[in-house]
């Protein structure tokens, strides 16, 4: 199942807040 | 890793963060090594945050750790307690659950008043994870 990522912090937060879940936030580097 | 997309899917909202094209939301958050997950609600407030890939069965721990905290610090004791619960006895060798196991007393205090309970937890965190940082720490308590 691949994982649905958000596309925008913002949208991420809107989605929180409809879902009543909380933003779990990868914060990666590239390298 | 199907666990563990499984269980983003169900509990939580994924973003990702390229730290070289996100440096604002990177410095806002104070994120100082990669990779960081943090635990966010709807408000931004943060409830919970660990560094580094984790195998399966402590990342979901971690996911789920998050959500009692989560519920924990919005004064959810009996939700709280509950998440708790399930992770100790879901995820018992992970290192989520020493914690969970002192914080069902907390909450059942929050709850009740009834202090013996969090002595009664702190027993039982030392008894069954003894080597553990919570386990040391909470030793005290007889």
């Amino acid at each position: 199942m691949p994982i649905a990522w958000e596309s925008s912090f913002d949208a991420a937060l809107a989605k929180s807040r409809e879902t009543g879940r909380l933003v779990m936030a990868e914060f990666h580097s590239p390298h | 890793m199907e666990a563990v997309a499984e269980e983003i899917g169900a509990n939580v909202v994924p973003f990702r963060a390229n730290v070289l094209t996100e440096r604002d939301l990177s410095k806002k958050h104070r994120v100082p090594w990669t990779p960081s997950f943090l635990f966010l609600d709807a408000d931004g407030v943060e409830h919970h945050r660990f560094i580094g890939y984790l195998p399966p069965d402590e990342f979901t721990a971690q996911i789920r750790l998050a959500g009692a905290k989560a519920a924990f610090n919005r004064g959810a004791w009996e939700e709280s307690a509950r998440r708790y619960a399930e992770i100790a006895e879901k995820f018992p060798q992970t290192d989520a659950a020493p914690e969970s196991v002192y914080w069902i007393g907390v909450c059942d205090f929050k709850r009740t008043k009834n202090v013996e309970r969090i002595y009664e937890q702190c027993r039982e965190t030392a008894k069954r994870y003894p080597n553990h940082i919570w386990g040391k720490k909470l030793a005290f308590v007889k």
